[in-house]
C-alpha cells in the first residue's frame, strides 16, 4: 500500500468494526490484527513514537479500574471498599471490571489503529487531504499536533533537570518548576519555527480578490437569512435562501482553490494494491451487514451476571480481515 | 551583494542599540564569518538581512540595508525569502515536515512553481547536499549534522542569492560540524553562493572565511580574515601561536601553519610527571545500561579522585551522557555498581545522590523557572530541606563564588547563555557537593564565558571536587583535564593522560598537536610558555582588542 487513501480507508474500516461491537472476543481479534499490521511495518525503526505503545496498552487496565471504582452494578462482588471513602466506597464487582475492560479494548484498538496510520502517513500526506485553499491552516494545525510528542520529550528532560535539584512534586505549587520551563521552552520553539517559516516564504500574502470575498460574504449572509426565515414564515422559505447561499460559498471556495497559489509537490497514484486495499476496507465495513448473518453476537453486556460471550466465525474472520495491510505489505516487498 | 550603511537598531525594550552605526559591504560569492561575545548583535545583524528584524521584533531602525539589490524592510521576510535563505542554531526547532524530501519541498509548494519544476529543484538540492540516500527518512531519526544539512537544503530550495546561518554548528559534535562546514564550503566554491554565518567556534570556521566581521556592543569591524584574525580577543590556538611567533601571512589552516611550524625549533614536551593517586570520590565499576533493547554502556569502569578533572570524550551516541545519568541515578544500571566516597550508592534515591554529586545537564534552561536568580538557587535548598536561617548566607556565598552576585535579582531566562549556565551551576552546587558532573558545558558559550568556566573549574579542583566533564571541545579538555577517557559504542577505548590520548589521535588531537606533530605539546599556552618568560606569555586577556581597529565601512 502506497497511497494515503488506502491507509485512511483501513483506519475507517477499523474504526467502524470496533465501534460496532462490545464483544471482547471480537475486540481482542481486532487488536491482534492491528498489532500484526504494526509488526509488518518496515518503517518501525524509523518511528520515534514506537516507545509510546506501552502507554496505549495501559488503556485496558486503567479503564477497567476506573469503571470498577465508580460503578456499583453487578452481582459478583470481588471485595468491598469502606463506605467512608468518598466516591469509591462500596462493592467492587467483576461485571463492572469487565465492562471497563471492554471499553478499554475499544479505546486500545482505536488508538493502535491511529498510531499505525500515523506511522505510515507523513505530515505531507495528511495535508494533501485538505483542500488547497486551507493549506496554511492545515500546516498550522499539523504543526500544533506534532508539538505533542516534542512536548512529551521536553517534559522528561525538565523532570530530570528538576529531580537532580532534589525536586519531588507533592502539591499543586510543586508543579511550577516543571510547567514554567515547559511553557517558555515551547514558546521559544514556536518563535524559532515561525521565523524559520516566514524566512521560507510561508504565509506570503496573496492579493485578495474582491469578487471572491464578496461571494463568500453574500453566501454567508444568505445562509444566515435562510436560518432566520423559519422564525418569520415556514421552513421551505428558509431553504430558498440557504441553498443559493451554500452554492455561492462552494463556488467561491472552488475559485479560491485555483487562486490559492499552492501546488502540491507530490500527487500519489492509486496502484493496484491501493485499489485492493480500498476494496477490502469496504468488505470489512459491509460484511457484518450481510443479511444471512445473525448480528446478536456483536452485542455483549456483562451485567447483571458475567456470562461467556458468543462467537460467530464469520464476524471473527471479519475482524481478522483487518490485518490485510500486513499481507499486502509482504506482497509489495516481493 | 550585502550593503549596510550606518544601520542602528534598538529593540522595543532595549536600553542600548543592538546595532550601532554598522556599515559594511560584502561582495557576491564570498564566505564571511561574524564573531563576537554573546549579546553583541550578531543574530540581530543576520535577521536584518531578511527583514525578520524589525518585522518580527519591532523596534526602531535607521540607516540603509540592501541585500541582492532588495530592501528587506520594504520587502518583508516573505518577500526576501527568494533572495535570502536562513538557517538557525537548533535544526529540530526549524522542521515543519517530518520527511526529508517533504521538508525541502515545503517552501516550493507556495512559491508558484509548477510541479515538474519543483521536482527538479528538490532533486538538485538533494544532490547538492548529498542527501539522496536520506530522502524518505524521518527527520528526527537523522544525526545532528544530517539534520542541519536538511535545514540548509530546505533554505536553498528557493535558490536564494545569500545564505545566512546563525551559529549552525553550535549544537553539533565535531564530526557533524565538519560535515556541515564542508557542505557550506562546497556551495560557496562550486556555486558562488554568498554565505554569512555567525560562530563562536572560530577554530572550526576561520579556515573557510574570506571576510571576518568582529562585533562588540553593536558595533562591527570588517576585514579580510587573515588581517583581523590576529586581533581577536579569544583567537583559536593556531592564530595565538602564529601571532606570538610573528608568522606572516597569518596561517588559517593547519596545512599552512605547518609550513611555519616546521621551521620553528621547539623543545619536546617533558614527560608527564606521575601524580600521586588522589583519594577516590566516585567509582564506577563495570556498569552496563540499556535504552530499551539497545545496550548503551557495556561494563564501563571509571574512578574520579578528589581534585581531579576527568574528560569524557567520544562521538554522539557513544554513551557519555548515559554514563553521567547512571552515576546520578537517572539511568537504570543493569549490572555493576557505583560508589561515592567508598559507599555503594546504587540504592540511594536520585535527589539524595544529587545533594553530594552535582550534575549539570546539556540544557541548563530546563532547570530555570524562578523569577530571580536568588530564588532559583533557594529552590534547590528548599528541595533539600535546608533550614531557612542558613539559606541567605549560602546563596550569597554561592553567587559571589560564581561571580553572578550582581545578577541576584535578574530574571534567569533574560541572561546570556554563559550567565544562565552559571545560574544553573549555582543551583546545583549550593548543596556543597563532593563531585561535579558536566555534560557539554561549553556548547554555545562565547570565548570569554568559556574562559570563565575554565577558571571556575580550576578553582573547584583546588577545593578538592572530583570533576567529570563530557565534552566535544578538544582544546578545552586539553587545557583542563588531568585524564581523558574516550568512549565508543558504550565501551572505554582509551584512558590516560591528555598527552597519551590526545596528542596522536587523528580525531581528538588539538590544533597545536597537529601543528607540532610528535612534540607532545597540546595547547597554545604550553607552547608559548616554552618560548617566552612567564610574564610575556600570551593570554586571551592581553590580546589587542578587536574594537580598537578602525572601521572600514
Amino acid at each position: 500500500m502506497r497511497h494515503p487513501l488506502g491507509w485512511v480507508a483501513w483506519l475507517a474500516a477499523c474504526s467502524a468494526s470496533v465501534w460496532r461491537t462490545r464483544n471482547p472476543l471480537y475486540l481482542i481479534l481486532a487488536v491482534l490484527a492491528i498489532v500484526l499490521v504494526r509488526n509488518s511495518s518496515k518503517t518501525e525503526s524509523d518511528n520515534p513514537s514506537v516507545s509510546s505503545w506501552r502507554w496505549i496498552f495501559a488503556m485496558v487496565p486503567i479503564s477497567a479500574l476506573f469503571n470498577a471504582l465508580w460503578t456499583r452494578v453487578g452481582d459478583t462482588r470481588l471485595f468491598v471498599l469502606p463506605d467512608w471513602l468518598p466516591l469509591v466506597g462500596g462493592a467492587i464487582t467483576l461485571e463492572a471490571l469487565t465492562y471497563g475492560a471492554q471499553n478499554g479494548l475499544v479505546l486500545l484498538a482505536l488508538l493502535l489503529a491511529f498510531s499505525v496510520v500515523n506511522q505510515h502517513l507523513s505530515i505531507h500526506d495528511w495535508i494533501s487531504f485538505v483542500p488547497r485553499v486551507f493549506h496554511q491552516l492545515a500546516v498550522v494545525v499539523t504543526i500544533a499536533v506534532t508539538y505533542v510528542p516534542l512536548s512529551i520529550r521536553e517534559i522528561h528532560v525538565i523532570r530530570d533537570a528538576q529531580t537532580i535539584r532534589g525536586h519531588q512534586p507533592r502539591g499543586a505549587r510543586d508543579w511550577v518548576p516543571l510547567f514554567v520551563p515547559l511553557l517558555t521552552g515551547a514558546l521559544e520553539r514556536a518563535l524559532t519555527l515561525s521565523e524559520s517559516m516566514a524566512a521560507r516564504g510561508f504565509a506570503a500574502p496573496v492579493k485578495p480578490s474582491w469578487s471572491l470575498q464578496g461571494s463568500v460574504i453574500a453566501g454567508a449572509a444568505l445562509i444566515c437569512l435562510g436560518g432566520l426565515t423559519p422564525m418569520l414564515s415556514n421552513q421551505i422559505h428558509g431553504l430558498i435562501f440557504i441553498l443559493p447561499g451554500i452554492a455561492l460559498v462552494v463556488i467561491a471556495l472552488l475559485f479560491s482553490e485555483r487562486r490559492s497559489g499552492v501546488v502540491r509537490y507530490e500527487v500519489q497514484h492509486l496502484w493496484r494494491m491501493d485499489m485492493l486495499a480500498l476494496f477490502l476496507s469496504v468488505v470489512v465495513v459491509l460484511l457484518p451487514m450481510a443479511p444471512w448473518l445473525d448480528s446478536r453476537s456483536l452485542v455483549y453486556y456483562p451485567y447483571p451476571v458475567l456470562t461467556a460471550p458468543a462467537f460467530d466465525p464469520w464476524f471473527g474472520g471479519g475482524m481478522m480481515l483487518i490485518a490485510f495491510p500486513a499481507f499486502l505489505a509482504k506482497r509489495s516487498h516481493i | 551583494m550585502i550593503e549596510l550603511q550606518h544601520v542602528t537598531f534598538t529593540y522595543p525594550d532595549g536600553r542600548a542599540p543592538a546595532l550601532n552605526d554598522v556599515s559594511l559591504v560584502l561582495a557576491p560569492g564570498g564566505m564571511s564569518v561574524i564573531t563576537g561575545p554573546s549579546g553583541c548583535g550578531k543574530s540581530t545583524l543576520l535577521r536584518c538581512l531578511n527583514g525578520l528584524v524589525p518585522h518580527y521584533s519591532g523596534g526602531h531602525m535607521s540607516g540603509r540595508i540592501r541585500v541582492a539589490g532588495q530592501d528587506p524592510i520594504a520587502e518583508s521576510p516573505h518577500g526576501m525569502a527568494r533572495h535570502v535563505g536562513m538557517v538557525q542554531q537548533d535544526p529540530e526547532a526549524q522542521f515543519v515536515m517530518d520527511v526529508v524530501e517533504d521538508e525541502i519541498a515545503f517552501a516550493l509548494e507556495t512559491s508558484g512553481l509548477s510541479r515538474s519544476a519543483m521536482r527538479m529543484r528538490v532533486e538538485e538540492t538533494l544532490d547538492l547536499l548529498q542527501l539522496v540516500p536520506l530522502r524518505r527518512r524521518q527527520v528526527l531519526t537523522l544525526s545532528g549534522g544530517e539534520k542541519q544539512k536538511v535545514v540548509i537544503a530546505a533554505a536553498l530550495a528557493l535558490r536564494p542569492d545569500v545564505l545566512i546561518l546563525d551559529e549552525p554548528t553550535s549544537q553539533l559534535d565535531p564530526q557533524s560540524a565538519e560535515t556541515v562546514l564542508t557542505a557550506l564550503a562546497g556551495l560557496n566554491n562550486d556555486l558562488g553562493l554568498t554565505i554569512l554565518l555567525s560562530e563562536h567556534r572560530l577554530d572550526r570556521v576561520l579556515q573557510f572565511a574570506d571576510t571576518l566581521i568582529v562585533m562588540r556592543a553593536g558595533a562591527a569591524i570588517t576585514g579580510p580574515t587573515a588581517q583581523l584574525a590576529g586581533t581577536l580577543a579569544h583567537p583559536p590556538p593556531i592564530i595565538q601561536i602564529a601571532t606570538a611567533m610573528g608568522w606572516s601571512p597569518l596561517p588559517l589552516t593547519i596545512k599552512r601553519g605547518r609550513a611555519h611550524s616546521e621551521r620553528t625549533r621547539l623543545a619536546p614536551a617533558p614527560a608527564a610527571r606521575a601524580k600521586a593517586p588522589a583519594r577516590p570520590i566516585l567509582e564506577v565499576i563495570g556498569v552496563t545500561a540499556s535504552h530499551g533493547t539497545n545496550r548503551v554502556l557495556n561494563h564501563v569502569s571509571l574512578i574520579a579522585g578528589a581534585g581531579e578533572l576527568t574528560a569524557l570524550m567520544g562521538r554522539n551516541g557513544s554513551g557519555k551522557s548515559t554514563l553521567l545519568r547512571s552515576i546520578v541515578g537517572l539511568q537504570k544500571v543493569q549490572h555493576g555498581s557505583i560508589r561515592m566516597a567508598g559507599h555503594d550508592i546504587s540504592r540511594m534515591p536520585v535527589a539524595e545522590r544529587c545533594r553530594h554529586i552535582a550534575y549539570l545537564p546539556q540544557d541548563p534552561n530546563a532547570m530555570l523557572f524562578a523569577p530571580t536568580v536568588r530564588d532559583e538557587v533557594a529552590a534547590t535548598l528548599r528541595n533539600h530541606q535546608v533550614p531557612v536561617t542558613e539559606e541567605r548566607g549560602l546563596i550569597t556565598r554561592m553567587l559571589e563564588t560564581l561571580g553572578i552576585d550582581h545578577l541576584a535579582n535578574a530574571y534567569p531566562r533574560d541572561l546570556s547563555t554563559g550567565e544562565r549556565q552559571r545560574v544553573a551551576l549555582a543551583a546545583i552546587l549550593v548543596t556543597n557537593p563532593i563531585a561535579l558532573l558536566l555534560d557539554e558545558p561549553t556548547r554555545g558559550l562565547d570565548g570569554s564565558a568559556k574562559h570563565a568556566l575554565g577558571t571556575y573549574l580550576i578553582s573547584c579542583q583546588a577545593r578538592g571536587l572530583a570533576i567529570v566533564l563530557v565534552t566535544h571541545d578538544t582544546e578545552f579538555a586539553a587545557e583542563l583535564a588531568d585524564r581523558v577517557i574516550v568512549l565508543a559504542s558504550g565501551e572505554v577505548i582509551a584512558d590516560g593522560s591528555p598527552h597519551d590520548v590526545l596528542a596522536h589521535s587523528p580525531v581528538f588531537s588539538t590544533q597545536v598537536a597537529k601543528l607540532f606533530p610528535g612534540s607532545g605539546w597540546l595547547t597554545a599556552t604550553q607552547v608559548l610558555a616554552t618560548r617566552q618568560p612567564a610574564s610575556q606569555t600570551l593570554s586571551a586577556e592581553n590580546q589587542t582588542d578587536a574594537v580598537n581597529l578602525t572601521h572600514n565601512g
